[in-house]
């Protein structure tokens, strides 16, 4: 199912990368635009 | 990586890429240097983002689908060979454009495996952006 200009508000949350530093994730969009691509799994 | 190839296109529309992952910081960094990603990997090894962004899980009847066997083999045929996948294979991905007033301009909810948006869909991406910050 794709679902274009959804307008909702993006939920927020404290993640971890994968060099070890903490972000919320809200610090991502905060200055341009965010396009965050969910994996299926590494490999 | 298909995404990894358009880097610079996305740079240009002014988008910054972000993956998630459900492995460790140690598998994340592995397949970074495995595909030579420079895009930045959020470790979500407990689904907590993919929970909150309403990613499900497959069906076994869905993952071994014509559609996802044929992509499959279209990616073994351009010689990705696959690896002992780290995570949970049945987990769906999605992507998510989100705004910088924190607003989900574009989510894409894959019902199979083999449904991921196209690069050509997320570069028009900017369109939808643009649309907002001027008004049209």
């Amino acid at each position: 199912m794709a679902v274009t200009e959804a307008y909702q508000i993006a939920m927020d949350a404290e993640v971890t990368f994968s060099d070890g530093t903490d972000r919320r994730l809200s610090d991502l969009w905060e200055k341009c635009p965010l396009l965050l691509v969910f994996l299926r799994h590494f490999g | 990586m298909q995404l990894h190839h358009s880097k610079a296109q996305f740079e240009d529309m002014g988008f910054q890429v972000v993956l998630v992952g459900l492995g460790s910081p140690d598998r994340a960094e592995a397949f970074k240097k495995q595909f030579s990603l420079s895009f930045p990997i959020i470790c979500d090894p407990e689904k907590k983002l993919y929970r909150i962004y309403g990613l499900g899980r497959s069906s076994f009847s869905r993952m071994v689908s014509p559609a996802v066997l044929l992509k499959g083999l279209k990616a073994l045929s351009r010689g990705h060979t696959p690896s002992v996948p780290q995570g949970d294979v049945m987990q769906l991905p999605g992507v998510f454009l989100i705004d910088t007033a924190g607003k989900i301009r574009y989510a894409h909810y894959s019902k199979d495996p083999s449904d991921n948006p196209t690069i050509e869909t997320l570069l028009a991406l900017k369109d939808i952006v643009r649309k907002k910050k001027y008004g049209h």
